[in-house]
C-alpha cells in the first residue's frame, strides 16, 4: 500500500504489518504444499509428519492476522481503499489458512499410501500441485503491486488444475477397472488430487479479493 | 540593466553634491554677506574720517566731488543738527538730523553706523556718520549713505560665480561618479550571473579578470573556485561512477534497506539472481520481494540484535537458487544511520559439488559394500559345512567369484577414472577411422544385442573425417555408450548408430536406442559418477555406475563432447563429437 500515504506513521506501519504478515503466512503455505507433494512422492514419512506438526504455528499466524486486522478496523475506523483492504486481507487469510489444512491433509493421505506398495509414479500430481503453488504466490505478488493483470491471470490458470484434476481422475478410474485391489489407494490419490484442485481454487478466491481490493468491484461467481 | 549598486553610488555622489550646495546657501551665505557689508561699512568710515579732516566750508563747497568720490550721498551737518548741504537734495530743505541714531552715536564716540528705511529715496540705507572737530570742538557731522540694494547686488554678483564654478565642479564629478558606479557595477553584474549560472548549475566559462584591483582579484578567486568546484564535481562524479560499475558488475547480489525497511538500492547481480523488473524490487520490503521465511526470519533477527547475519537462503524459482545472505548494518556513512544492506552469495553451484562429494563417498563404499557383503556371505556358509556338498560349493563359489569381478571391475573402474582426472592416462592421439571404431564395438556387443533381440542399425558414410583420438579410448567409449543402450533397451526394441561431419572441426556420432528414457531432471546430473535415473535398476543390469562419467571424462580428455538427449518411455540419443584437428588439451 505505497500508493499513498497516511498522516499518522502508526497507521501506516499496522497495514504494512498486515501486509506482511499475510506474505509471510503465504510463504509459509507455499512451503507446506511443496512438502507435502514431496512426502507424497518420495514416501517420506518424516516429512508428511512435519508438515502436520507445523500447521500449529500456520494456525497462529492465521489467529494473529485476523486479530490485527480487527484491531485496524476498531480503532482507525478505515474508509474507502483502506477498508477494502482490511477486509480484502482478512478474506485472504482465511483463504490460506484453509489451504495450510489442505496440505495438512496432503500428507494424512500420504501416511496412509505409504503403508502400500506404490501404485505409479506420480507425474501430473506434482506438477498439478506447483501450479497450485505458484498461483498462491503470484496472487500475492499481486497484492503487493496491486496488479490486476496478474491476478486475472491466476484466475485463469485455474482452469488448468482443474483439467489435471480430470485427467487424474480418469487415468485412476483404468487402473480401478483394471484391478480391484487399486481402488483403495487410486481414491485416495483421488482424494489428493482434488484437494490439490481445491488449494487452487481457493488461490483464484485470493486473486478475486486483489481484483476487489484494486478496482472495487466483485468479480467473484463469474 | 543597471544594478542597484549603480544606483546606489551614483546617489552617494549626487547626494554629497547636494549637500555641498546647501551648506553653502545655508552656512556660507550669511557670512559672505557680512563680510561683504561690514566691508563696505569700514570703506565709508574711512572715507568719512579723512572727509572730516576738512573745514566745514571747504566740505560743503566741495560735495559734489566728494560725493563723485566716495559713490555715495553725503550729508553736511552742523553741530546742532542743522543740514547745511546735500549731494542729492537742498540742504537747507531738510530737518534737523541731530536725533538721528548715527549722528548721536558720532556725537558719543566719534563714529556711528545704522541701517534704516529712508522715506526720502524709499530705499533701505547705511548710515555713517564721523564727527568733524576743530579745537575739541565739536563744528559738525558728516554722514554718507549709501543704498543696501547696492550691496545685495554685490553679493548677488559673488554668488552668481560661485554657484557657476559649483555648476561646473558638479557636472564633471556626476559625469565621473557615474563612470565609477558602472565600472564598480559592471564586473559585480557579471559575478552575480555567473554565481546565479553555477547556482543553476551550468558549467560557464571563467571571467576575464579586467583590473589588478579587489574586484579583479575577486574574478580571479571566483574562477579558481569554479575550476577546483568543476575538478571536484568531475572527480566526484568518475568516484561515482567507478563505484557504481563496480557495484553493478559485482557477481553478488547487493540491496540497502532503509529505515522503512524498504529496498533502496540494489545492483545488476540482485537483479538477476531474483529475475524481477526494477520497479518490482525498488520501495518494496524483503519479503515482498524474496518471499522467503529463512530469509524474513534473519532479517527480523538481525533487526533486534544488530549483529551481522548469515544466512543460507534456498529461493525457488525458475532457476533455484542457494543463497548466502550477509545481512549487516552500513556504518560510517553520515545520515545513514539505521540502514541496513544485504549481501547475496550464490552457492548453488558449491551447494552442488558439495553433494556430489558426498553422494560419491557415500556411493563408493556402498557399491563395493554390496559385492563384498555377497562374498563374505557365502564363505561364511561355505565354512559352516557347506564345502560338503559338491554340488553347492560350486555354485556358491561361483557367485563368490562373480562379485568378486564386479568389485575388480568397480576398482578398474574407479582407477581409470580418477586416472583420466588426474591426468595420468596417457593418450596416444592418432589419426582414427571411427566407423572402424565402431565396427569393431558393434561385433564385440553383437552377442548381446543378439540375446535381447534388438537390432543395431548402423549408418556409417565413408566420407566421414578422420578424427585426431586414441584408438583405444574411442572404443572404450563406444563400448561403454552401446553398454548402456542394449541395457536399457527392452527385448526386440533397436539401435541406431550415425555418423556425420558436423561442421569442419567436429564427427558427430549419434547412438540413438528406443529405451526407457531418462528423465528431464536427471539428465544433466547423468555424467556424476554412481549417479543412477533409478536407484535400483542400473545395478541389476550389472554396471558400476561409472560408464557414462568415464565416457565423459575420456570426451574432455579428447577436447570433444557428450550430449544426451532423451525422451521418457521412448528412447535416448547420446551424440558424441569427437574433433578433427589437434584437440586443444594434450593429456
Amino acid at each position: 500500500m505505497d500508493i499513498k500515504r497516511h498522516t499518522s506513521r502508526q497507521y501506516e506501519t499496522e497495514l504494512q504489518e498486515v501486509t506482511e504478515s499475510l506474505l509471510y503466512l503465504g510463504t509459509l503455505i507455499e512451503k507446506a504444499i511443496a512438502d507435502s507433494i514431496q512426502a507424497l512422492v518420495e514416501r517420506d514419512y518424516d516429512l508428511a509428519q512435519k508438515v502436520i506438526a507445523y500447521d500449529i504455528h500456520i494456525d497462529k499466524l492465521d489467529y494473529e492476522i485476523e486479530e490485527k486486522c480487527i484491531r485496524l478496523l476498531a480503532l482507525r475506523q478505515p474508509a474507502a481503499r483502506d477498508l477494502r483492504f482490511i477486509t480484502t486481507a482478512i478474506k485472504i487469510n482465511g483463504h490460506l489458512e484453509r489451504i495450510g489444512d489442505m496440505a495438512v491433509k496432503i500428507c494424512e493421505k500420504a501416511l496412509i499410501l505409504n503403508e502400500e506398495p506404490q501404485l505409479k509414479p506420480y507425474i501430473d500430481l506434482p506438477r498439478m500441485a506447483e501450479i497450485a503453488r505458484q498461483m498462491i504466490r503470484e496472487s500475492l505478488d499481486a497484492l503487493v503491486h496491486e496488479d490486476v493483470d496478474l491476478a486475472n491471470k491466476v484466475r485463469d490458470e485455474d482452469e488448468t488444475v482443474d483439467n489435471l484434476n480430470e485427467q487424474i481422475f480418469r487415468e485412476l478410474l483404468t487402473f480401478m477397472m483394471e484391478d480391484p485391489r487399486t481402488i483403495h489407494r487410486s481414491l485416495l490419490i483421488m482424494q489428493i488430487s482434488k484437494t490439490v484442485e481445491r488449494i487452487s481454487d481457493h488461490a483464484k478466491g485470493i486473486a478475486d479479493m486483489v481484483v476487489y481490493m484494486v478496482t472495487g468491484k466483485s468479480v467473484r461467481h463469474q | 540593466m543597471k544594478t542597484r549598486l549603480f544606483y546606489k553610488i551614483f546617489a552617494t555622489y549626487l547626494i554629497m553634491v547636494l549637500l555641498v550646495m546647501a551648506v553653502m546657501e545655508f552656512f556660507l551665505t550669511p557670512k559672505i554677506r557680512d563680510t561683504i557689508s561690514s566691508g563696505i561699512t569700514e570703506r565709508m568710515i574711512g572715507q568719512g574720517r579723512i572727509m572730516a579732516l576738512m573745514t566745514m566750508d571747504e566740505m560743503v563747497k566741495k560735495i559734489k566731488e566728494l560725493a563723485a568720490g566716495s559713490e555715495a550721498r553725503i550729508t553736511i551737518i552742523d553741530a546742532s543738527g542743522k543740514v547745511l548741504a546735500d549731494s542729492q537734495s537742498k540742504g537747507q530743505e531738510m530737518d534737523s538730523h541731530l536725533n538721528r541714531s548715527e549722528v548721536q552715536e558720532a556725537r558719543l564716540r566719534g563714529q556711528g553706523t545704522a541701517i534704516r528705511y529712508s522715506r526720502t529715496l524709499q530705499q533701505n540705507m547705511l548710515y555713517v556718520a564721523i564727527v568733524v572737530r576743530e579745537q575739541d570742538h565739536i563744528r559738525g557731522y558728516v554722514r554718507l549713505a549709501r543704498s543696501l540694494e547696492e550691496v545685495s547686488l554685490s553679493i548677488e554678483h559673488l554668488y552668481w560665480s560661485i554657484y557657476l564654478t559649483l555648476f561646473i565642479i558638479t557636472i564633471p564629478s556626476l559625469l565621473l561618479a557615474f563612470l565609477f558606479a558602472r565600472n564598480i557595477s559592471t564586473p559585480v553584474r557579471r559575478l552575480m550571473e555567473l554565481a546565479q549560472k553555477i547556482r543553476a548549475g551550468e558549467n560557464p566559462p571563467p571571467m576575464m579578470a579586467e583590473s589588478g584591483d579587489e574586484l579583479g582579484k575577486l574574478t580571479q578567486d571566483i574562477n579558481y573556485i569554479i575550476e577546483e568546484q568543476q575538478l571536484k564535481i568531475r572527480l566526484a562524479t568518475e568516484e561515482k561512477s567507478k563505484l557504481e560499475a563496480a557495484f553493478d558488475g559485482m557477481v553478488e547480489g547487493v540491496l540497502t534497506i532503509d529505515r522503512d525497511n524498504r529496498i533502496d538500492q540494489f545492483n545488476r547481480g540482485l537483479r538477476k539472481m531474483v529475475g524481477k523488473r526494477r520497479a518490482d524490487i525498488l520501495g518494496k520490503t524483503p519479503l515482498e520481494v524474496f518471499r522467503s521465511t529463512d530469509l524474513q526470519a534473519a532479517f527480523l533477527r538481525f533487526r533486534e540484535t544488530r549483529e551481522t547475519v548469515w544466512q543460507e537462503v534456498a529461493l525457488d524459482g525458475e532457476r533455484p537458487l542457494i543463497l548466502d545472505v550477509n545481512i549487516s548494518a552500513i556504518q560510517g556513512y553520515h545520515g545513514d544511520e539505521g540502514k541496513i544492506m544485504m549481501v547475496f552469495h550464490d552457492v548453488t553451484r558449491l551447494k552442488q559439488l558439495e553433494r556430489m562429494r558426498m553422494d560419491f563417498v557415500a556411493n563408493v563404499t556402498h557399491e563395493i559394500r554390496t559385492p563384498l557383503t555377497a562374498i563374505i556371505g557365502y564363505i561364511e556358509t561355505l565354512q559352516q559345512g557347506a564345502v560338503q556338498d559338491r554340488e553347492q560349493t560350486d555354485r556358491f563359489l561361483q557367485t563368490a567369484y562373480n562379485n568378486a569381478q564386479r568389485l575388480n571391475r568397480l576398482v578398474d573402474d574407479l582407477l581409470t577414472l580418477s586416472n583420466i582426472e588426474l591426468g595420468e592416462t596417457k593418450m596416444q592421439f592418432r589419426e582414427v577411422i571411427v566407423a572402424e571404431v565402431i565396427g569393431e564395438v558393434l561385433k564385440t556387443m553383437a552377442p548381446q544385442a543378439a540375446a535381447k533381440k534388438i537390432t543395431l542399425e548402423e549408418n556409417l558414410p565413408a566420407d566421414v573425417p578422420l578424427v585426431w583420438a586414441d584408438r583405444d579410448r574411442v572404443f572404450q567409449i563406444f563400448l561403454n555408450i552401446l553398454d548402456n543402450a542394449i541395457k536399457f533397451t527392452p527385448e526386440g526394441g533397436a539401435i541406431k548408430i550415425a555418423a556425420a561431419s558436423k561442421n569442419s572441426e567436429f564427427v558427430a556420432v549419434r547412438i540413438s536406442d528406443t529405451g526407457v528414457g531418462i528423465p528431464k531432471n536427471d539428465l544433466h546430473r547423468l555424467g556424476e559418477r554412481f549417479y543412477r535415473v533409478e536407484k535400483t535398476r542400473s545395478r541389476d543390469s550389472g554396471g558400476t555406475g561409472l560408464g557414462l562419467s568415464i565416457v565423459k571424462h575420456l570426451m574432455a580428455a579428447h577436447g570433444g563432447q557428450m550430449e544426451i538427449e532423451s525422451n521418457l518411455g521412448q528412447g535416448t540419443t547420446v551424440s558424441l563429437y569427437f574433433p578433427t584437428t589437434h584437440p586443444p588439451v594434450e593429456a
